[in-house]
């Protein structure tokens, strides 16, 4: 149908939710930094401490969309099929979409989690050490789930999982090699892990999405 | 892959979702396989030529190169 061509086209729609993600994760990052400052005034919200609030809150917010949308299953089976689903979400799809929500929950409390307790524990040693032994059971509770999502998936939802798994190794292994070695060389700062983790999660996203986005229904 | 999923199911009169339950997959799947963005394992296409009572080669037509 004439007018309506360009946006079955992939780039069209993958440019499209890239500005989506661009305004919305601006509109997070200044929300969040605000946030950040919130009773200290003079407190400095690094780039990696934003970036990871935002992407925590990101994730936090696509739990609650994904919850929505399993909590009926035609609506569910109207987002896997289209307007012409007429069979309701099975149990298995329900409950691999419940893992995704829950899997995505634990990555964006995960996130958030170092960041304030930084802050809540900057003067107490013990206490910071016990603060990351919860981080470490709870990041062990978010792989036993990732690895039940994993079971509970068919063939191709396994292959969206291994192929953007595969191209964010790839591009980070890029990315990684070159900042290192123009660190090495002292042509760019040094960077702390955080800071690598919080550029890894942002490449997974984005791959992600392009990896879904090529594989969305098209009429 | 070129295939007559879509093609099989519309004359069988089944939405994505009935077959996705007789085949064991997700809707996504059939979705991905009807639109040729992802080809079926050994095991789902053969479960697929069962179910539709046709051979693998019927089914499915490999890309020339």
């Amino acid at each position: 149908m004439e007018g309506t061509g360009n946006r079955n086209k992939w780039w069209y729609r993958i440019t499209g939710f890239l500005i989506a993600g661009m305004v919305t994760g601006a509109g997070l990052g200044f929300a969040v930094g605000k946030l950040f400052k919130f009773g200290h005034p003079g407190a400095h919200a690094n780039g990696a401490d934003v970036t990871a609030l935002s992407l925590a809150a990101f994730y936090i917010g696509s739990t609650v969309l994904l919850l929505w949308i399993a909590s009926d299953r035609m609506r569910l089976a109207r987002i896997l099929e289209g307007k012409g689903a007429d069979t309701p979400a099975s149990d298995d799809e329900v409950r691999s979409f419940a893992y995704q929500a829950l899997v995505m929950a634990l990555a964006g409390i995960l996130l958030a989690l170092p960041i304030f307790g930084a802050r809540l524990f900057a003067a107490n040693q013990q206490h910071r050490e016990l603060y990351f032994a919860g981080i470490a059971l709870l990041f062990a509770v978010q792989t036993f789930y990732n690895v039940r999502l994993w079971r509970v998936s068919d063939e191709f939802v396994r292959t969206t999982m291994s192929t953007t798994a595969a191209l964010t190794f790839a591009i980070g292994q890029g990315g990684l090699f070159l900042w290192a070695a123009a660190e090495h060389l002292s042509v760019a700062r040094p960077v702390s892990a955080w800071d690598l983790l919080v550029n890894m999660m942002l490449l997974y996203i984005f791959v992600g999405a392009l990896v879904s986005v090529r594989t969305m229904r098209r009429e | 892959m070129k295939n007559k999923l879509r093609v099989l199911r519309a004359e069988r009169n089944w939405s994505q979702g009935e077959l996705s339950q007789r085949l064991g997959v997700s809707r996504q799947a059939i979705n991905a396989i009807e639109t040729e963005k992802h080809d079926p394992s050994l095991d789902l296409a053969f479960k697929m030529a069962e179910l539709f009572g046709m051979p693998i080669e019927q089914l499915f037509e490999p890309e020339k190169k």
